[in-house]
């Protein structure tokens, strides 16, 4: 017994908890889903290292109007891309998804090191690591998130080194302050929101003064300590600040401007992008002021709010206490505190859950297992204890059985409290990353053989299909699908109206495969047989009316839930003047999908030709309310407007 | 000369010409192209998100306030008692 007991010490049991993860991560990094962001920053990764090879004078990665990808540092992206060239590795997304992995095990240590950081126990850092691998949000984007997790590493090492050096005072070991620098140098090249963390320091250091003020007293009153302080923290200024835009070129062109400048597009980031949120469908910009507070309610596992709840509880309720570790817990809550208040006083735009905030959940779990250390500690009775420990681990059981049985989609995770994963669907932004097209991609391959054939998806993962030479890859929106030429489309189940997803009128006939996460649809597989939809669009957009409305027909008969066809054929009907049947497509097509903005633009085209301008107007304003993107309509309003005003 | 008067009289009706060409298109192209985007990527907002940067400041203090005040509220607290 007593030998069982020096084998599992607790560094043992941290050390075996971190060793089992990197087990798990080298195992499952080959076989993860690679997601949408992969394939815009990589390629940008790729002219970054291509800035660097030829002196600079490669400008590209500066040329990036529409994706703003020069304001993001990106540092581990563009690493792996340095990785693959030097190496020539031809599985490039594998580095990416080994150094992502990498990451987020380093994120593991300088967690679980927090941890013993506060309680001195290193089975409170094994268990975080438990923690840790059982937040599916977090777990599931460790393989091809570059960017966010990453970025949580630095952020927690930085406050790891942030309490360290403190703690140190008055004389902080400079090695300690060459590692906070680097840390922060390391978070800034990853993004520049990282500046915020020199702000943390000196919050840190007003924090510690304030509970131990006869520090004060010891730094200003030797000399030597006021010098050796000065000197580190002008070291931690320098490091974390320059040494972060070494990998950044746009930073490199002004280093004194542009990261500002980068900070300031970064705060409030001029892409929208369509959400699904609370079963309505906004635009990210949209979206109301708890639209984040209200995602980590419902993303966030039982056992971490629990914890959090349990280490709040009694934070307060012992505050009589003398506690050694306050300044430790109060500047933890500030830096988990600190951000969601800030991205909701902003008005930040946020989109994809809780995905750019994922930085504040390990801070969450560090408290949350802090909490049930607290609560161990408290509990002196054997079978409450024991009571206790078992409805924790049930706790824990949950998501990582969510993990094992959706794996590579296992970050779309949604709590027991929010009703699970089955009440969300429709409701919250599910497979936002498109992991999902993994298996479809798979499947379609080992189908098709040797044959040719035209892929089309409404994400940008061309990756699945690049090593074929006899597949060709498009991009196209779900529901214009028919525009395009293809054989085979693989559909994520996103961008589609949140009523349109509950009627189930969203379906295609031409679905031949449909692909379920806890009984959700979320990608379906299309084989497309006939293609006289293509054809007769294209017939309609060169003006041969009578082909294309037979075409069109036919195809609709084929495939009655296609709003686009329905709407192309009110188009031609309006073109020639046919009111009856233009008339008899719009309700159609409004039986299916009532918010289609086509066809409220068709609607307000025959209003404004008919001079019935007031009218033409209230349906434009309409349609504008449902989607203020619409510019279709809003320039045709500003006409309708005009004209008002005209005949005044 | 009257080369000239020509000239003078074609370029001024091309001038005259541009409010008809630039206005609205009555003859119901607006319905040419009905997509609907996902994104904005090509369409840089120009209400909602766009705020200066001093707006931004005052937020960060303000936000760095009601933080800080709160931890000082429990610090100030715990040494009352």
């Amino acid at each position: 017994m007593n030998k069982l007991k020096d084998i599992f010490t607790g560094r043992n049991t941290f050390a075996a908890s971190l060793g089992l993860a990197a087990i798990i991560l080298l195992f499952l990094a080959p076989r993860a889903a690679v997601n949408v962001d992969e394939q815009l920053h990589y390629p940008h990764a790729q002219k970054v290292v291509n800035w660097y090879f030829t002196g600079g004078a490669d400008k590209t990665c500066l040329e990036t109007p529409v994706t703003n990808l020069k304001y993001y540092g990106q540092s581990v992206d563009n690493f792996t891309a340095l990785i693959n060239r030097v190496f020539q590795i031809d599985n490039e997304f594998l580095t990416r998804h080994f150094t992502g992995a990498f990451f987020f095990w380093l994120l593991l240590l300088f967690a679980g090191l927090t941890g013993k950081q506060l309680t001195g126990s290193y089975y409170v850092s094994a268990l975080i690591v438990v923690f840790m691998l059982a937040t599916p949000r977090l777990f599931g984007q460790a393989f091809g998130n570059l960017k966010d997790i990453p970025f949580a590493t630095g952020y927690l090492a930085a406050i790891f080194f942030m309490i360290k050096f403190v703690q140190e005072l008055p004389q902080p070991r400079w090695t300690t302050a060459v590692w906070l620098g680097l840390a922060i140098a390391f978070t800034n090249s990853v993004r520049i929101g990282g500046l915020v963390l020199f702000g943390y320091l000196a919050i840190a250091m007003v924090l510690i003064i304030l509970l131990k003020p006869f520090l004060l007293k010891q730094i200003f009153s030797t000399k030597s300590n006021f010098v050796r302080l000065s000197g580190q923290m002008l070291t931690v200024v320098l490091t974390g600040y320059f040494a972060g835009l070494v990998f950044w070129p746009f930073a490199l062109q002004n280093v004194f401007v542009n990261p500002f400048e980068s900070l300031r597009v970064m705060e409030h980031y001029k892409v929208s992008i369509r959400q699904v949120f609370e079963g309505e469908w906004l635009w990210s910009t949209q979206l109301p002021w708890y639209y984040l507070p209200k995602w980590l309610l419902i993303a966030t596992p039982g056992f971490l709010l629990t914890g959090f709840a349990v280490f709040s509880g009694l934070f307060f309720f012992q505050l009589k206490t003398n506690r050694k570790q306050l300044f430790t817990e109060l500047f933890l809550f500030f830096t988990l505190l600190f951000p969601v208040v800030y991205v909701m006083l902003i008005g930040a735009n946020l989109y994809s859950g809780y995905r750019q905030m994922l930085f504040v959940v390990p801070v969450l779990v560090i408290l949350a297992a802090l909490g049930f250390y607290n609560l161990f500690t408290l509990l002196k009775n054997r079978f409450l204890f024991a009571g206790v420990s078992v409805a924790l681990f049930i706790m824990v059981l949950i998501p990582v059985k969510h993990q094992v049985l959706t794996f590579p989609v296992d970050y779309v995770y949604f709590n027991q409290l929010s009703g699970g994963n089955k009440k969300a669907w429709a409701n919250y932004e599910y497979d936002y990353y498109f992991h999902g097209v993994k298996e479809a991609a798979e499947d379609l391959i080992a189908q098709t053989g040797g044959n040719n054939i035209i892929v089309a998806s409404n994400c940008n993962l061309s990756n699945y299909f690049e090593k074929l030479p006899n597949a060709s890859f498009r991009y196209v929106r779900f529901l214009e699908r028919s525009s395009e030429d293809w054989d085979y489309g693989i559909f994520g189940v996103n961008y589609i109206h949140p009523r349109l997803l509950k009627s189930g009128k969203w379906k295609s006939s031409q679905i031949v495969k449909t692909y379920y996460h806890h009984g959700n649809p979320i990608v379906v597989l299309m084989k497309r047989t006939d293609k006289s939809d293509f054809e007769g669009i294209n017939l309609a957009d060169s003006g041969n009316y009578p082909e294309a409305t037979e075409l069109l027909e036919k195809a609709l008969k084929a495939d009655e839930n296609n709003v686009w066809l329905i709407s192309y054929l009110a188009k031609i009907s309006l073109k020639q003047n046919d009111f009856e049947s233009f008339n008899r497509y719009l309700q159609q097509g409004r039986a299916v999908y009532p918010e289609y903005e086509p066809f409220f633009l068709l609607e307000a085209q025959q209003l404004f030709t008919n001079g019935k301008l007031n009218e033409a107007k209230t349906v434009l304003d309409k349609v504008l309310t449902i989607n203020p993107y619409y510019n279709v309509a809003a320039s045709m309003l500003n006409e309708v407007k005009k004209k008002l005003n005209d005949n005044k | 000369m009257k080369r000239v008067k020509n000239l003078m009289a074609i370029i001024a009706s091309l001038v005259l010409s541009i409010p008809f060409v630039a206005s609205a298109q009555d003859g119901g192209t607006y319905i040419d192209s009905l997509n609907v985007q996902d994104s904005s990527y090509m369409q840089p907002l120009t209400t909602t998100t766009e705020q200066s940067s001093s707006n931004s400041t005052t937020m960060i203090i303000i936000a760095a306030i009601v933080v800080v005040a709160v931890i000082a509220f429990v610090v100030l607290r715990k040494k009352k008692k």
